[in-house]
């Protein structure tokens, strides 16, 4: 994998495709984990471990995997690390565990992990899945946390468990108010991508332009200079 | 169609790749279910810490009397006595949201030779109850001090959640009832 391919897969699975945020993938556990940033990390990492690992695993069994049966063969594959992940939190993160409840064994579902194992994994190299993986689960660990950070401070005055003030807005603790951080939080963060995309786009045009005219004046001096010569 | 064309058809394949992916999947996760499993003497530590934090122990497991254990609304699972002296009760609470259970832990301390409750917590609840996130620690120390049973309605011990208020309030019922039988 080269340098310029690793690049475009981290600035992929962060920014571009970011599932939380662009894609709107994954919507059940970011809405339901994220009433506090412990809930949040905890189930961003296992994303993560879960994509990485399946990504991987997928990737490597691609040409041996028939077609028809690929997606029991990835579930299968999924489902193995989500369990694997469930064994480790009750072994030595039992309060996690115990937080992320009924969500943990859902990863099995999510559309993430079943989307970039679909559309990436099954057609690349076991490293650049890996990658993707890693990068894809980064940009759903970014947003959760993020979203968590926002509704702790707002709804129960803390980070972390540890209490900042007494004040509290108990609607952003609350479904109803995951939704309107999640809304807002996907249009602020489509909005600055926007800006920022045009910006760049604005600015390899004016470059584009400036190199083409360049191009023309050289073309058009290369004849003068010829017949100089001639002259002379 | 011969055994031979099934063997070479692609319904073959598939069924061997998916057996095979199936198989590793089952050994690995038999060999860290082996390595990671959860002891039953850790669950009770974990239990203990949860209510009392650190440096408290278990002492020993009581016996349960099975004639005073259990009741229309709960039943009494673990009696631990923990070497501060005082007793961890793990109950079970019925009728919760569509009749579902609440199982807390509950320690009593031995205050002019009567048990009172010193603090309530939530052990597990079955998956019906969906609103257990609106009982908080205060709703829970509505419980403290009390060695004869709990009165209050379930709305003071957390709004919005009266089923599950109710099982947990079961809980420490039979609790407080089987601790009556130890005086």
């Amino acid at each position: 994998m080269t340098g310029q391919k690793f690049k475009e897969i981290a600035k992929n699975g962060v920014l571009v495709n970011n599932p939380t945020f662009r894609l709107v993938l994954g919507t059940c556990p970011t809405l339901a984990i994220s009433s506090s940033v412990f809930n949040s990390l905890g189930m961003g990492l296992a994303v993560t471990f879960i994509l990485i690992c399946s990504n991987a695993i997928i990737s490597a069994l691609r040409k041996v995997i028939p077609n028809e049966v690929r997606i029991p063969a990835f579930i299968l594959i999924i489902a193995t690390f989500v369990t694997v992940v469930r064994m480790f939190l009750y072994k030595y993160v039992p309060a996690l565990y115990t937080s992320l409840g009924v969500f943990l064994p859902l990863i099995v579902v999510n559309c993430i992990i079943l989307g970039r194992a679909e559309s990436f994994a099954s057609k690349n190299p076991v490293l650049d899945s890996a990658a993707d993986g890693l990068f894809t689960g980064l940009g759903f660990t970014l947003a959760i946390t993020l979203m968590g950070l926002i509704r702790e401070v707002l709804g129960a005055g803390s980070i972390l468990g540890y209490k900042l003030w007494d004040f509290s807005i108990d609607f952003f603790g609350n479904t109803a108010g995951a939704f309107l951080v999640y809304g807002l939080m996907i249009a602020g963060f489509n909005a600055l991508y926007e800006k920022f995309e045009n910006k760049r786009k604005r600015k390899n045009y004016i470059e584009e332009m400036q190199a083409s005219s360049l191009a023309i004046q050289a073309k058009e001096n290369e004849p003068a200079s010829n017949a100089d010569v001639k002259e002379a | 169609m011969t055994v031979k064309q099934f063997l070479q058809s692609k319904i073959f394949k598939c069924i061997i790749v998916l057996l095979c992916i199936a198989l590793v999947s089952g050994g690995l996760l038999a060999i860290l279910n082996d390595l990671w499993a959860v002891s039953p003497e850790e669950l009770i530590q974990r239990g203990i810490k949860s209510v009392c934090g650190d440096g408290v122990n278990l002492e020993k497991v009581c016996d349960i009397n099975k004639d005073y254990a259990s009741t229309n609304d709960g039943t009494v699972q673990q009696v631990l006595l923990l070497d501060t002296g005082d007793y961890l009760v793990k109950a079970q609470g019925k009728h919760g949201f569509q009749e579902g259970n609440v199982s807390c832990y509950i320690l009593f301390h031995l205050e002019d030779s009567v048990y009172k409750v010193q603090k309530v917590s939530i052990a597990d609840y079955s998956s019906s109850q969906t609103l257990m996130s609106k009982i908080t620690d205060s709703g829970l120390a509505k419980f403290i001090g009390l060695s004869s049973e709990a009165t209050m309605k379930p709305s003071e011990i957390a709004t919005g959640a009266s089923y599950s208020s109710t099982a947990i309030k079961n809980a420490v019922n039979v609790a407080i009832a089987y601790m009556q039988t130890m005086n």
